[in-house]
């Protein structure tokens, strides 16, 4: 079992939490909000809110600057520290989209309900292309560099911009309101006639507190995980300024507002628990962190329930649980390979096979891997003294090295092949991702 | 004739009942018999035959008139444009044959029946068998007991679908499908031994996977279209393996695993002798310790040996051709797309074609999208660790698709004499195994065309789109088999 750092019944009633800011803006104008949707599945995130109805956006523009006024009083951006993530995001782009790709998305697909509600959204064929290539323009928006402190404050500054919401959202607090909204325009949609319904076909209501948590650990946190399997390790500063980063995302995605830390202040009262010093509902130390997230990884992995083989066929959770989670990783599997040249087709799967947990393979159905690549990660690993009854063990340098230059060549032809889909741009590079589009 | 016009018998007499000489293979008492059988290897044939009357039985449900049995007693021109589904049955028989060469120990490994291995067979096989009957016969009974619980379950699931498709045709308008219950899954061991509680609620969970292939068959009965049929087919046939798969989860691993846990447990041995002489530690106490050292070397020994075994020694024997489960599925025809058209499905499934099974055609679509792995043309399908049902299933996925149109896997595997000596209580004379050429291919009517094509042209690989009367050499056909006593279906 792993460490408690949120009782299990406060992760039970974050699950039965929604997000009221963005029921209240879709409330104020449900028929644009609808509009809103059907634009994102038509253009994409970051050009639906463009393509909307002047008078429509304007509204919901108003709801949207109010709902990122309150994230940003709550979590307050720090631009040194949002300039050491996006320095570090630039600097191992490959590595950090390929554990994106091959590591969080399979992670977050062997959900026990996350999944269900991906599903429950439509055609997962095609819908899920969109939401790959939506998921990857999401973070290079989030990600984009800043010049200096200004421009970094800049670009988590909430206010109207007219030229910007002609051409769409480009901004990272933009995009991010753009996803709450979207968030909320999907609990409608997928939520059936009664709560009770809802919470017995989702585990609680659909894009609930502890899933969007889970998942902004599983981005952030995941991303640690890979990079020490290269080898890779970055300083704790840096470290930290990433979770900054995805405490901001958090923040403006609605993710622990204070309406959230009021319904569950009685609960952790009672167990004598306290979030005070958090940014949000995160911990502020890494270590705790990365128990908190184990947390609901063991929750939502039903790592609890029996893992006897018949578990693998009906699921613990009920029987379209599993089968969700491996549909979804087959379409990304397919659109994966889809990028790889012929001799190359089976790297993802080998890749996604290697990152994930034990646990993830057997719910996604993702196999195992062959004699070599096995015999490569039993490799003996380096011991590092930290101090004098301290030591961290980090892996062979080959294995890493190979793992490294192996999931690179995957999230490299992957990003070229966003690249080429339509609406697919690189931040600042507009007219370059448009004339790129053009040649592929 | 089915009454819905499209070759499946919901509306239609029921066919004949599956026989051997006057013993009903499809009734309770047979597959009481069978599960109470004292003799592993006995069992393990009996298993095989029931299963190949059963699918040809089950073949007839599905398809009437256009069933393999039912059209060998066609004339050839006929024949033409019909395509044949093999059912869970006819593949199981295979395996089971396969299987049962592991349970007795009168054989060794398939392996060695071709290859290179052949040179090495005087050698190897005491060894092999030494080691197969190690351990208290750990091998042989693990896969037994497997092998027992698939057979109760799979032939209570034919009784059942059987039954309701009676009633089906007592009450046209009754809408209900098959259900079994928790006890159809268990047959006790000795008669009149109540079966517990605990197990019947542990496996209680099978019967969702169970009753829905039960209703894809019964569905595959009354669809009109043979896109349709196969398709409704091909997800009775997986979610059945899924659950096979399951139930034999722990037997593979004790199979798979028994080689180096023995030479590891023997290492561990002479160490606590060595510490009982030296150090006179009593040698039981350093046997429990040292068991428990090493856990990561241990698992990585097991998983090194597991792959080994996988990609060189683990075979399933087909009538025309064994399988290494350590490779991909090779195509069943060179000259044809890998996947058969019909069971190709589209990628955008709003695109399906409309109908009454629209929704569970989706379905099967889902289930085999989610748990294939291959890159489309058969790469990816090859297992690489035998023990993890998610590779036995991507490997079966992919064996399911690529050969439920092959019609050798109708083939009688036993002789009529051989059939009668397992009903009997005897072992047959012949093992049934292809892989030892065991098994003889039908004597029909194509044979003679086969023989006069590849005469004229030595590339002919294609028993279709023939030109010719049949009419006379269909004739000698069934003077052969009356001269030869052969009764084979096809």
């Amino acid at each position: 079992m792993p460490r408690e750092i949120l009782p299990n019944a406060v992760l039970e009633k974050l699950r039965c939490i929604g997000d009221a800011d963005a029921a209240k803006a879709f409330d104020t104008d449900r028929a644009a909000a609808e509009d809103f949707r059907r634009k994102v599945h038509k253009v994409g995130l970051t050009r639906a809110v463009g393509a909307l109805d002047p008078k429509r956006r304007d509204g919901l523009m108003g709801e949207g600057i109010a709902m990122a006024d309150s994230a940003a009083t709550r979590v307050r951006p720090d631009p040194g520290r949002l300039r050491v993530a996006q320095r570090m995001f630039g600097r191992f782009t490959p590595e950090i989209t390929g554990a994106l790709l091959l590591a969080a998305l399979p992670q977050s697909y062997a959900t026990m309900h996350g999944s269900k509600v991906l599903a429950a959204t439509g055609a997962l064929e095609t819908d899920l292309v969109r939401r790959v290539r939506g998921t990857a323009q999401f973070l290079l928006v989030v990600t984009q560099p800043a010049q200096d402190d200004r421009e970094a404050q800049y670009l988590w500054r909430p206010r109207s911009d007219p030229k910007s919401e002609d051409s769409g959202a480009h901004l990272p607090w933009q995009v991010c309101t753009a996803l709450r909204l979207y968030h909320e325009t999907i609990r409608r949609r997928v939520s059936k006639a009664t709560p009770k319904e809802t919470t017995a076909a989702y585990g609680g209501v659909p894009l609930n507190q502890e899933d969007l948590l889970g998942m902004m650990l599983t981005f952030s946190i995941t991303v640690f995980e890979v990079l020490e399997q290269y080898g890779i390790s970055w300083t704790a500063e840096e470290q930290e300024a990433y979770l900054h980063l995805w405490d901001v995302i958090g923040a403006y995605l609605g993710i622990g507002t204070s309406d959230v830390v009021d319904e569950i202040e009685p609960l952790l009262a009672a167990r004598k628990y306290s979030i005070e010093g958090w940014a949000g509902l995160r911990p502020p130390s890494i270590a705790d962190t990365r128990a908190l997230l184990d947390q609901i990884r063991h929750r939502q992995w039903a790592m609890g329930e029996t893992t006897t083989a018949i578990s693998y066929t009906v699921g613990p959770d009920g029987p379209r649980s599993l089968s969700d989670g491996r549909l979804l990783a087959s379409a990304l599997l397919d659109e994966l390979a889809c990028a790889m040249p012929p001799m190359l087709k089976l790297l993802p799967a080998t890749m996604m096979r290697t990152l994930a947990p034990e646990v993830v393979r057997r719910r996604l159905s993702l196999g195992g891997n062959g004699a070599v690549l096995r015999a490569l990660q039993l490799l003996p690993g380096r011991r590092n003294i930290v101090d004098r009854f301290t030591s961290v063990s980090t892996p062979n340098p080959v294995t890493g090295r190979v793992l490294r230059a192996m999931a690179n060549e995957v999230s490299t032809r992957a990003t070229v092949r966003f690249l080429g889909s339509e609406g697919f741009t690189i931040p600042g590079h507009e007219q370059w991702s448009h004339g790129f589009n053009r040649c592929i | 004739m089915a009454a819905n016009g499209g070759g499946g018998t919901i509306g239609g007499p029921l066919p004949a009942p599956p026989k051997v000489g006057c013993v009903h293979l499809l009734s309770d008492d047979w597959i009481k018999a069978v599960a109470r059988t004292p003799e592993n290897d006995l069992r393990a044939h009996r298993i095989a035959l029931t299963y190949h009357h059963l699918g040809l039985y089950l073949d007839e449900l599905l398809h009437d008139d256009k069933s393999v049995r039912q059209t060998s007693e066609k004339p050839l021109h006929d024949r033409s444009g019909i395509v044949h589904n093999a059912n869970w049955f006819n593949f199981a028989t295979w395996a089971t044959l396969t299987v049962a060469q592991n349970i007795g120990n009168q054989q060794p490994l398939q392996r060695l029946n071709t290859g290179p291995g052949m040179l090495l067979r005087r050698a190897l096989t005491p060894a092999v068998l030494n080691i197969k009957a190690s351990g208290g016969q750990q091998v042989g009974r693990a896969l037994a007991w497997g092998q027992l619980v698939i057979f109760n379950a799979a032939c209570n699931g034919l009784l059942t679908l059987t039954r309701h498709i009676e009633a089906s045709i007592a009450k046209p308008k009754r809408k209900t499908w098959p259900t079994m219950k928790p006890e159809d899954l268990l047959v006790p061991l000795q008669a009149g031994a109540p079966i517990p509680d605990d197990q019947l609620k542990a496996y209680a969970r099978y019967l969702s996977p169970l009753n829905d292939a039960l209703r894809y068959y019964a569905e595959a009965c009354q669809a009109s279209d043979d896109e349709t049929k196969a398709r409704l087919i091909l997800g009775a046939n997986l979610r059945i393996t899924q659950v096979e798969q399951d139930f034999a989860d722990k037997a593979v691993g004790v199979v798979v695993d028994l080689v180096p846990r023995r030479l590891v447990n023997g290492i561990d041995w002479r160490l606590a002798q060595l510490a009982e002489r030296l150090r006179s530690m009593p040698r039981h106490m350093s046997y429990v310790v040292l068991e428990n050292l090493h856990s990561r070397e241990r698992t990585a020994f097991d998983a090194m040996w597991s792959r080994f075994m996988t990609d060189q020694v683990l075979v399933m024997a087909l009538p025309t051709e064994t399988l290494r489960v350590g490779r991909d599925i090779p195509p069943l025809r060179r000259d044809r797309p890998y996947y058969p058209d019909d069971l190709t499905f589209e990628r955008d499934l709003s695109k399906l074609k409309p109908g009454p099974f629209r929704d569970r055609v989706a379905a099967v679509a889902v289930l085999v999208r989610s748990l294939d792995r291959t890159v489309g043309d058969g790469r990816g399908s090859a297992a690489r660790d035998w023990r993890r049902w998610d590779e036995r299933i991507n490997w079966a996925l992919t064996l399911l698709r690529t050969r439920q149109h092959d019609t050798s896997l109708f083939w009688h595997p036993y002789s009529s004499r051989d059939e009668r000596r397992i009903v009997a209580g005897e072992l047959p004379l012949r093992s049934g195994d292809p892989s030892a050429l065991d098994v003889q291919p039908p004597l029909d009517p194509t044979i003679e065309r086969l023989v006069n094509l590849a005469i004229d042209n030595p590339n002919f690989n294609n028993d279709d789109d023939l030109d010719f009367d049949p009419d006379d050499v269909a004739d000698k056909g069934v003077d052969l088999l009356q001269q030869t006593g052969g009764d084979h279906a096809t």
